[in-house]
């Protein structure tokens, strides 16, 4: 038999509430056998070999970090850019530093991208909130030999310079003549941006740039805390190349988490048949690793992006009068969601504006006249704009939440101004009504939409301050303790796998993260800034600095 | 050589597959390609079908039925390019999108230009949907969109779709044609103007014998030997574009496509005028049009004192 390992630390958090502390944790086997002291352990100890190892004496021992929903094939994408960002962003290999002017922005893209390198220089993080116009004109002025291509932090535009736009061969009178292509400016936007990245694919998705951002994305989710991750939607893509690549990159030994798959309904759905992508979906477990894995989940879609504007708010609706976009239009989302329903899957529905919200629960309430079913786990995704009354609806229909509250840090300021007021824009993500409600939810980074760092968005959900420093509606501020749930054994119920992980209690997987402060003890305002030192995976220390 | 792009757009259940079955099948001797959203609900008589090849069918007739896929530009292109292009392509719109954003992939494209933007209405339905809590902005936009409205299943309603009718046009000015009892492969497949007259002294106009089955719109079509001046014929457009259903052909100079109120000018070979003009009947000025055309065309020909 397996050595027991003890490991000592400053404090253990279990997130247990009848046993809720500890300094000495005993596993063994990748599994924990016992929580308490060194002087509660020696009904283990005196009857099995041990060791006992202190390393994390001076540290804090918190239940692995789940983060149930992000997109590594997405972040793939993005991730072998270069990051020229608005706010600073923490990745592993280096903070990027926050570039706030049009000037700031293109001097730092011309230190970065002036080398003599001749492959095209892509970066992504431009907004125009903080940027201003940058134009091909602009760009050439700093960039005039090397291409340049700037990803809008939206991912929904695109500019280039002219050496660019001559390198993927764009300058053409049709192209000049797209309604949505100002070839002048460099700007490719909406479909016109399809024409650009029609020209950019065998670039973006090349395999050696693709294997590159999925290394990247492991070293992300390490660097976060995360024992445990949740692709919320494979299929985005491609779902065969994705689980491919996963398989390659994901499925080794060196990898510091799991991961659990949640198909893409819509996207596997391309021809509309939804039976067919059923019958698809019912084989996936059968692909399970210990490390890669699928259960009884399934991923649907409301309205469209937060970041873009597209979700779909109801009445008063946006400022300037545009609309939003739905993904999936009533008819196929409550065909689709039937289907899942009467076949026992969890559901879980990308929602991000309070009518697209107020389509999934009128959805819900059919299907519980028709069938009902307790433990269903319908989970809103996302959670941007609710009501209180939808939050009450969500807690009589049983349904729960995995928000992303990132949305409230970085755009409540600008959404107040420019798109649905300050009213409706400081009640982003209202997770303190959820919590009088007593509706469970988990937080989510959605990466790249925010920093897959889970202790940042426990700090956003329990200070609710904003890019401008402001408090935006306090009464929506959760508890620390609440905040560490929701990345911890509350995002493991999101994902139905509260009985494996999410709290420290004998019986469970050894998985932990390895905080160089306490939370409890900087309080809500320092939790951004707690150091990690890495994570215990499996029983195993994981050092972020190995990975 | 431009290949004609025409989108078909609706909501769900407006009843684009079936319009999508029987253009197929009545093609009349044009090779359409059409890209379809839902491949699978496309049911074309066995007879027909040449060969099934994945998610592309070829019918006897020289047409064709593809699943649209997610590059669909990429897609385009290959269907601009291949050597064996189609007459006429023929895209679905999603039903959950806004047929005026697909309607501007066709500007990327070489060799593509978009002919008109058509959406179909159930008349049963469409009173309900436009008032919808979560699609009726949407089915309203799609509507305002079009170019043209196939109004669709009004032997479902008790008033053979007047109450259906009557709702669209406070929606929209578009002509609306009932597809039941019209002749719509007519009005889909389009306008082909005359070609130009070998000699042709001067700036003339004609009427085209084309479409019009029911008699929904007016038509007119100008050449002339000299290319009209851009910058007038842009300020033409303008103040003319909201009566016109849509203009095509050439200035001379540029190639003009025109629908509803918005067009595009892209620069091309130099050879003769020729432009055809499309309204729903009554709508516009034809006569003042041509005139304005016609002292245009002189005056870049020859010296005319500037009015």
């Amino acid at each position: 038999m397996t050595e027991i390992t003890v490991y000592t630390a400053k404090a253990i958090y279990t997130m247990e509430p009848s046993h809720p502390h500890g300094t000495a944790i005993a596993v063994r086997d990748g599994e924990i056998l016992e929580v308490g002291t060194l002087d509660s352990l020696p009904p283990w100890l005196e009857a099995h070999p041990h060791r006992i190892d202190t390393q994390f004496s001076d540290k804090i021992i918190t239940p692995g970090f789940i983060d149930p929903h992000l997109h590594p094939s997405m972040a793939a994408v993005i991730l072998p850019m270069q990051f020229i960002t608005a706010l600073e962003w923490d990745l592993p290999w280096g903070k990027v530093p926050a570039t706030q002017t049009h000037d700031a922005y293109l001097d730092r893209l011309a230190a970065l991208a002036n080398t003599d390198e001749e492959t095209p220089f892509f970066t992504w993080g431009y907004h125009r909130n903080w940027h201003g116009d940058i134009t091909r004109r602009g760009l050439d002025e700093v960039c005039p030999t090397r291409p340049v291509i700037v990803w809008h932090r939206s991912f929904h535009e695109v500019i280039m310079n002219s050496a660019a736009i001559e390198k993927f061969e764009l300058e053409s009178n049709a192209i000049a003549g797209h309604p949505q292509i100002k070839l002048d400016e460099g700007l490719f936007y909406e479909n016109g941006l399809r024409v650009a990245i029609n020209a950019l694919n065998p670039y973006i998705l090349a395999p050696e740039t693709f294997a590159l951002g999925m290394q990247r994305v492991k070293q992300v989710a390490h660097f976060g805390g995360h024992t445990l991750v949740g692709d919320m939607g494979i299929g985005i893509f491609n779902f065969d190349m994705e689980w491919q690549a996963a398989g390659g990159i994901f499925d080794t030994d060196d990898t510091p988490f799991r991961v659990h798959y949640t198909p893409n309904v819509l996207a596997l759905a391309d021809d509309g048949d939804f039976q067919r992508v059923l019958d698809f979906v019912a084989t996936l477990p059968e692909r399970n690793s210990d490390k890669l894995f699928f259960s009884d989940h399934a991923k649907l879609f409301t309205d469209g992006a937060f970041f873009s504007q597209l979700m779909m708010v109801g009445p008063p609706g946006y400022i300037d009068g545009h609309d939003g976009e739905w993904l999936m239009v009533p008819e196929n989302f409550e065909k689709a969601a039937r289907l899942l329903w009467h076949a026992g899957y969890k559901i879980h529905v990308h929602c991000t504006g309070d009518l697209g919200l107020e389509l999934a629960l009128d959805v819900l309430q059919k299907l519980q006249d028709e069938k009902p079913r307790f433990n269903h786990r319908f989970t809103i995704e996302h959670f941007g704009l609710s009501t209180p009354e939808q939050v009450e609806r969500m807690a009589r229909l049983g349904a729960i939440a995995s928000a992303n509250v990132y949305y409230l840090h970085e755009l409540s300021a600008v959404y107040g101004r420019t798109a649905i007021g300050p009213e409706r824009a400081k009640h982003m993500a209202r997770l303190g009504t959820l919590a009088r409600h007593n509706v469970r939810f988990a937080l989510h980074s959605d990466f790249t939409m925010a920093p897959a760092l889970p202790l940042y968005s426990a700090w956003v959900a329990a200070t609710r301050e904003n890019t401008e420093g402001e408090i935006v509606g306090d009464s929506e501020i959760i508890s620390l303790e609440h905040a560490l749930r929701a990345i911890t054994i509350d995002a493991a119920y999101v994902l139905g796998l509260e009985n494996e992980v999410g709290t420290l209690r004998a019986g469970k997987r050894a998985d932990f993260t390895i905080l160089k402060a306490d939370p409890f003890e900087v309080g809500a305002h320092g939790l951004k800034d707690i150091g990690i030192w890495g994570t215990v995976f499996g029983g195993t220390p994981r050092p972020i600095e190995a990975s | 050589m431009s290949l004609p792009l025409t989108i078909l757009g609706g909501y769900l259940g407006a009843g684009k597959t079936t319009l999508i079955n029987r253009l197929l099948g009545n093609a009349n001797g044009r090779r359409l390609t059409i890209l379809v959203n839902d491949f699978g609900a496309i049911n074309i008589d066995a007879g027909l079908i040449a060969a099934h090849d994945g998610d592309t069918l070829t019918l006897t007739n020289g047409c064709a039925c593809c699943q649209l896929r997610d590059d669909m530009v990429e897609q385009l292109n290959q269907l601009a390019g291949q050597s064996d292009a189609p007459d006429q392509i023929i895209v679905e719109a999603s039903g959950a999108g806004e047929p005026a954003r697909l309607a501007y992939l066709g500007y990327g494209i070489d060799g593509l230009q978009l002919d008109a933007v058509w959406v179909a209405a159930d008349a049963a339905t469409i009173g309900n949907k436009v008032k919808d809590k979560f699609v009726g902005k949407l089915v309203r936009r799609q509507i305002e969109q079009a170019d043209f409205i196939l109004l669709t299943k009004t032997d479902l309603t008790p008033d053979d779709g007047a109450r259906a009718l009557a709702q669209l046009h406070k929606l929209t000015p578009a002509p609306i044609a009932e597809t039941r009892n019209s002749d719509i492969e007519k009005l889909i497949f389009g306008v082909t103007p005359n070609h130009a007259p070998r000699h042709a002294p001067q700036p003339r106009v004609s009427e085209l014998d084309m479409i019009d089955a029911d008699a929904l719109f007016d038509q007119m079509s100008f050449t002339s030997p000299t290319a009209l001046p851009l910058p007038e014929l842009e300020q033409l457009l303008r103040d003319v574009g909201g009566q016109l259903a849509r203009a095509k052909g050439h200035t001379g100079t540029h190639r003009l496509q025109l629908v509803g109120d918005r067009f595009g000018l892209m620069a091309a070979e130099s050879r003769s005028a020729e432009l055809v003009f499309i309204a729903a009947k009554g709508a516009c000025d034809f006569a003042a049009l041509e005139q304005r055309l016609r002292h245009m065309a002189g005056r870049d020909g020859g010296p005319i004192a500037q009015a």
